[in-house]
Formats: structure tokens, C-alpha cells, sequence
């Protein structure tokens, strides 16, 4: 016996707009327009007919030629790759 | 001088003769005949091609022998230098060269800028760095400073720190922290590598399942054009420059009258 499993990802298609914050499953291929947070257990691609004005949180990403982003990326925050940070490398020291 | 033996066909006598004797007569029956025994091929050292670069001054596409360390462009005459740096303890020279500059580990540069054909960095730098073609970023790199190229690299196993990266296509493959990137036409993030920017700018990107990526990220448009490179300060360039402000000077006087 065998399950069937919805394993594709969703999809945005052009000229849907959505504004929010927006969870998936199995990641989404954005080719509309978005404005609000989006996170994901999969793949973010944004195609060339999509735009997207907010963070994103997935495990993997893609954003095309042509497609429109502006936000704050974390891809991967679960493979411990990130180094550990000390206040960052290039912002200024608070003076005390 | 290498010999073989040939049989006279006339005579069937044999006799020595020059590997590379096409034919002879026979000793024995003073009879010509052609030699038929197979000969090797003589081992030719092919010429090697010639290298060709563009002068960076006119853009002319130049060439030289591969072993040639210096030569003038053949358009407009300026120096060029072909050779090849390795840079290992601490030096400060101002280096332009056709060639390629390696940084070593055990090297600490500090200088304005330096220009290549091709930059690999594992040292620390202090240092614009420009380059023709790629620059490479390898273990224990560090570059306090600004570096553009058509392709940047990061390998894999690095720990790379730099300042503001400018290519067409950055590739990651181990761990590079900046301040800016921007990626003219792609940035690609391999498995295993790791990205942490404070501003990324690009035209493409692919984060491959396995990589890691943090930053604010805008996108460009696919034919936007690379920043102009700092010109140096000349009189010129000082007369142009009061020329354009009083042009945007003289623009807003004539919008500020036309409102009121």
C-alpha cells in the first residue's frame, strides 16, 4: 500500500495579490504579488512576474530575473551554519 | 643518431641506415629503392597559443607570447605587465598586473588598490581589490575593502570576511560575511555555504537546500549597471563636477520660481 502525497508546491499565479503574514507547506512559486511575511518548510521562488515586499523564512530560495524582492531573508536557520555572533561584524560598538 | 635495419628488395642484403632515411642505394647491389620500414613520428612541440587580454586603458584586445612578463599595447603603447605575484609576508606595493596576484595565509597587504587578471585571497587584505576576470576568496581570507569582478568566489572550507562585494556572478560555497554584495546578474549559494550580509543587491538568486542566508536583499533589474569606478580627482573632473552643480542649482531656482 502506498500514500498519495500532495508533495507540489503552492502557487501565487499572476495578478493575485495577498497581503499578510503567510505560511506554506512544501514551499510556493510567487507569481503574483505579496506584501507580509512568508515562511516555509520548502522552496520560495519567485518568478518573473512576481513581487514580494517582506521577510522570508524557508529552507531554500530561488528568486528569478525579472522578479521584483525587497525584505529580510533567513534561509537555513536549521543547519547550524550561521556563525555565532558578537554583536556583528561591522556595526558599531555602543558606547557605554 | 638513431639507426634501423632495411632489407634491399632487389638483393635481400640488409644494411644500416638513418631512422629518418626516406631512402638509399644498396651497398651490396649498388640498387636505389625506398625505405619502407615503419618510423616513428617525431614528437613536434606544437606552439603554444598566444595570450590575449583587453589594454585596460583603450580597450584594445592585445596579444603576447604566454612566456612574455611585459609588453606594450599595440594601440596605444602603455606599459603593461604580464607577470604573476605571490604575496607572503607583509607589503604594501601598489600592484597592476595582467597576470594573476596570489595572497597568501601567511600575507598581510595594505594598499589603495590592487588590479589583476585574476585575485586569490588567503591572507589578510586591506585593499581594494579589482580584477578581470574572478577573485577568488580562500581559507582565512580576509579583505577590508571593496573588490569587483565579473565573478567572485567563495570556496568551499573558506571563512571569508570582506567589506563590499560588486560582481556580475557571485558564487558561495563556504563562509563569507560582508557588509554589501551586489550581484549584477546572479548570486548563487551552494549547498553547505553560508551568506551573512548586511545589504544584498541582485538581479538573481539561488540558495540551494543546505545553505544558509541572512541579510536584506533588493532586487536589480537585469541591465542595471555596475557602480562607476571612483575617477581620480583631476582638474577636470573638479570643473565638470561645479558644472553639474550649478546646472542642478540653476534647475532648482527655475522649479522653485515656477511653483511660487
Amino acid at each position: 500500500m502506498f500514500r498519495i502525497q500532495h508533495i507540489a508546491p503552492s502557487q501565487i499565479g499572476p495578478g493575485l495579490r495577498l497581503r499578510g503574514d503567510l505560511s506554506f507547506q512544501r514551499g510556493v512559486v510567487i507569481g503574483g504579488a505579496i506584501q507580509g511575511t512568508i515562511s516555509t518548510d520548502g522552496c520560495v521562488q519567485v518568478t518573473p512576474t512576481g513581487t514580494v515586499y517582506g521577510a522570508v523564512k524557508s529552507d531554500a530560495m530561488v528568486i528569478e530575473k525579472g522578479a521584483q524582492f525587497e525584505g529580510y531573508v533567513t534561509i537555513g536557520s536549521g543547519t547550524g551554519l550561521f556563525p555565532k555572533e558578537k554583536g556583528g561584524l561591522f556595526r558599531r560598538r555602543h558606547q557605554a | 643518431m638513431k639507426k634501423h635495419t632495411c632489407t634491399c628488395p632487389h638483393c635481400l642484403s640488409t644494411q644500416q641506415e638513418s631512422a629518418s632515411a626516406i631512402s638509399t642505394y644498396c651497398r651490396n647491389c649498388n640498387q636505389y629503392y625506398k625505405i619502407e620500414a615503419p618510423r616513428k613520428r617525431r614528437l613536434v612541440r606544437l606552439p603554444r597559443e598566444n595570450r590575449v587580454f583587453t589594454c585596460q586603458t583603450c580597450q584594445w584586445s592585445c596579444r603576447a607570447v604566454p612566456s612574455a612578463i611585459s609588453t606594450q599595447c599595440e594601440n596605444c603603447g602603455i606599459y603593461l605587465d604580464l607577470r604573476s605575484y605571490r604575496i607572503v609576508g607583509t607589503n604594501g606595493d601598489p600592484l597592476f598586473t595582467y597576470g594573476s596576484i596570489e595572497f597568501a595565509s601567511t600575507c598581510a597587504y595594505r594598499a589603495m588598490e590592487a588590479v589583476a587578471d585574476q585575485i586569490f585571497v588567503a591572507g589578510r587584505v586591506h585593499a581594494g581589490l579589482r580584477a578581470f576576470t574572478s577573485i577568488e576568496l580562500q581559507e582565512k581570507g580576509s579583505v577590508r575593502g571593496w573588490q569587483r569582478a565579473p565573478l567572485i568566489r567563495v570556496v568551499e572550507g573558506a571563512s571569508v570576511v570582506a567589506l563590499h562585494l560588486e560582481a556580475d556572478v557571485v558564487e558561495v560555497f563556504g563562509m563569507l560575511q560582508a557588509d554589501t554584495v551586489r550581484a549584477r546578474h546572479k548570486l548563487k549559494i551552494h549547498a553547505g555555504g553560508v551568506l551573512v550580509a548586511r545589504e544584498i543587491s541582485c538581479a538573481g538568486l539561488e540558495v540551494a537546500r543546505g545553505a544558509a542566508l541572512k541579510g536584506q536583499i533588493y532586487t536589480l533589474q537585469p541591465d542595471a549597471e555596475m557602480v562607476p569606478e571612483p575617477q581620480p580627482v583631476t582638474a577636470e573632473n573638479i570643473v565638470l563636477k561645479r558644472e553639474t552643480n550649478e546646472s542642478v542649482s540653476r534647475a532648482a531656482f527655475f522649479f522653485l520660481s515656477e511653483s511660487r
